[in-house]
């Protein structure tokens, strides 16, 4: 036991004690996350800013005499000829839109009960792409909208519903947090673990421990449990930059606020066991590796296992109502967050994912142990 | 003069390696195992230095691994101060050092830190260590760069920075593989010397190393390891037969080649 914690603390020394490698591997992750998702938040907006001081101009057929004064009041209505293609129109920017009322929309509006029959449509053609197009098509959308309320006035469209928008956050990191945590604590694990196991065998340094009366298992033991105290803090960072450089990405509409307590308790144990898991994992395989660099390639294949499981999370392919597939490593993970991120019923599920990740950790320190005692591994030539 | 006390007893050792497809390419054989060590028994005595004398590749890293509990037999046992390596792995441990001139140690740390690392690993108690710390580091003059990273020391100071390391348990049996491969001349006579010392001490010293001249500086007894197999083992003079040690070997070494080939 002793041994096992001056094990323990001497790899936190040596990682705490490097200033460098401590900020490089902790900090600078999530401050670059945090500062590159800020940035590409301010530039895509910035990038759909309109020019607000131009008048829209919109190519119109058939313009209906009860919209027609609206419609003057905000663009420039240009008739539209007949055999012109709209797509064309939009394409060499003569007009930001394209509005196509069917002949005698006010005669058909007037005759249209709701439920009863077709409705009279119009077409609306923009370029999302295309700041100023994009602009002039909300306005005319809400504008139409608004006709269409007043005129039909049954819709009650100004309500908010704070539960469906909570839920509509949900759905948003439940399908993008798991893979992209996956992924950051994969690569947090990936560069502690590697050091600190195949690069003691690099550096020779392993035998020295061994010759010492610690047992094996408590050398296994205390190296995973700091190693996963460092890549759980590169993790926390990392996807404390994630998440408070979400919203801004998204416009400000995005706040992981709206999880309490329970979710981020849940969460917190499923990254802390998978943690545990991914350490123990990348400490196997850099176990077989003669050097840090062949580690890292030895361990890059399970990357892409990491980073497909969370493309299958991401995509909510077999989102997992079967609990046995809690018991699938990783792919339990991934899943368990997808659920508890999208207030889905996780009590359950993360037990399993623990229960499973522990287990597995477990299994994988004995085996540590088991090739710690191999010559034919520690002294590879 | 008092019977000698049988300190390290080595008897039928064996040790083969399964060759990987490059070593069998490199080694320029086709069979699938190496037999490093063929049946190797020999003792020593306390206070005394005994050398493994032999050429590259004839199983004297691989016999002192074994002995240190780093790799464990195919046949054969040993027994260090009463500890058998096999079933007593953790007193063997306690007893013994296993030190390599290539020895490395984390450039990250100070030679303080990692003397107090390594007393801890070995349950050495702390007045106990900072006393031990003390003298060692004055006699290898290592006191002044207490306190500074491995890195930024000289290759010398590294060297006796890992030996002082490496004895913080103050053990009674010291295995040293190749003492002064790569270290400069200065660096190497201050290992020998401290090897003497440790031998005026009581201490049993097994060295291996391919240096005739340095066997005969310190030995009291040799052991000749040719392709795994111990050709002669006894004190430097009965092995020599009036030779020089360097003849002596080779005569040995036409031997057991001859041998191989017919
Ligand atoms: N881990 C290993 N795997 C395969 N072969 C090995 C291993 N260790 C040593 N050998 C082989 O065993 C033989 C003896 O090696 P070694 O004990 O290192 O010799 P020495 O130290 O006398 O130079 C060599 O041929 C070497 O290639
Ligand atoms: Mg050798």
């Amino acid at each position: 036991m002793k041994g096992m914690l001056t094990i323990f603390k001497k790899e936190l020394a040596r990682f705490f004690g490097d200033r460098r490698l401590a900020f490089v591997t902790i900090f600078l992750p999530g401050i670059l996350i945090y500062t590159i998702y800020s940035l590409m938040g301010t530039f895509v907006m910035s990038d759909m800013q309109a020019d607000s001081s131009l008048t829209p101009v919109v190519a119109v057929s058939e313009v209906p005499i009860s919209l027609k004064g609206t419609l003057e009041q905000i663009c420039e209505i240009l008739p539209l000829e007949k055999g012109q293609d709209p797509q064309e129109l939009i394409d060499s920017q003569e007009v930001n839109a394209v509005l196509l009322f069917p002949e005698n929309f006010d005669v058909l509006v007037e005759a249209y009960e709701v439920g009863k029959g077709v409705a009279p449509s119009v077409e609306l053609y923009c370029n999302s792409s295309d700041a100023n197009s994009y602009a002039t098509n909300e306005l005319l959308c809400s504008v139409l909208n608004t006709y269409e309320t007043a005129l039909v006035n049954k819709f009650d469209i100004t309500q908010i519903d704070t539960v469906s928008a909570e839920a509509a956050s949900g759905q948003f990191f439940a399908s993008i947090l798991p893979m992209l945590l996956m992924t950051l604590l994969y690569s947090s694990c990936t560069s502690v673990a590697t050091e600190a196991i195949a690069g003691e065998k690099e550096r020779g340094t392993i035998a020295t421990l061994l010759i010492t009366p610690v047992s094996r298992s408590h050398i296994a033991l205390g190296k995973i449990l700091a190693l996963s105290l460092i890549a759980l803090l590169a993790g926390a960072s990392n996807a404390l930059g994630t998440i408070l450089s979400l919203p801004k990405l998204m416009g400000g509409e995005l706040t992981g606020s709206i999880y309490g307590l329970r979710e981020y308790a849940l969460l917190a144990a499923v990254i802390l066991s998978t943690v545990l898991l991914m350490v123990t994992a990348i400490s196997l395989i850099s176990t077989f590796a003669k050097s840090v660099k062949e580690a890292s390639t030895m361990t890059a294949p399970l990357m892409v296992l990491v980073m497909f499981l969370g493309v299958i999370g991401m995509a909510g392919l077999g989102s997992a109502d079967n609990y046995a597939l809690y018991l699938i490593p990783l792919y339990n993970s991934s899943q368990a967050m997808t659920t508890i991120l999208s207030f889905g019923d996780a009590g359950l599920p993360v037990l399993l994912t623990v229960f499973s990740n522990i287990l597995f950790t477990l299994g994988g320190v004995w085996l540590l142990t088991k090739l710690f005692h191999s010559e034919k591994i520690l002294f590879k030539i | 003069m008092d019977k000698p006390v049988e300190i390290l007893k080595v008897s039928g050792l064996c040790k083969r390696f399964k060759l990987s497809a490059k070593q069998q390419k490199l080694e320029r054989t086709k069979e699938k195992y190496k037999q490093a060590v063929k049946d190797v028994s020999f003792s020593a005595y306390k206070g005394e230095i005994f050398g493994l004398l032999g050429p590259n590749g004839a199983g004297k890293t691989t016999t002192m691994r074994t002995l240190a509990t780093l790799i464990r037999p195919d046949a054969g046992n040993a027994w260090i101060d009463g500890a058998n390596i096999l079933t007593q792995e953790n007193q063997v441990r306690s007893k013994l050092a296993f030190l390599t001139g290539d020895l490395k140690l984390e450039q990250f740390f100070t030679p303080n830190y990692l003397f107090d690392f390594f007393s801890d690993l070995h349950g050495v108690e702390p007045q106990v260590r900072e006393k031990r710390k003390q003298e060692l580091f004055q006699r290898f003059g290592i006191d002044r760069y207490a306190l500074t990273k491995v890195a930024e020391l000289s290759q010398g100071m590294r060297q006796k920075v890992s030996l002082v390391v490496s004895i913080v348990h103050d053990p009674d049996v010291i295995i040293f593989d190749e003492p002064t491969n790569g270290l400069d001349v200065i660096t190497a006579k201050t290992v020998t010397d401290f090897l003497l010392e440790l031998k005026e001490k009581g201490k049993t010293v097994i060295i291996s190393t391919h240096i005739f001249t340095l066997i005969e500086k310190l030995c009291d007894r040799v052991g000749i390891l040719i392709n795994g197999q111990m050709v002669a083992c006894d004190t430097l003079a009965n092995v020599c037969e009036g030779l020089s040690l360097e003849d002596r070997f080779f005569a040995l070494y036409e031997t057991a080649e001859g041998g191989k080939e017919a």
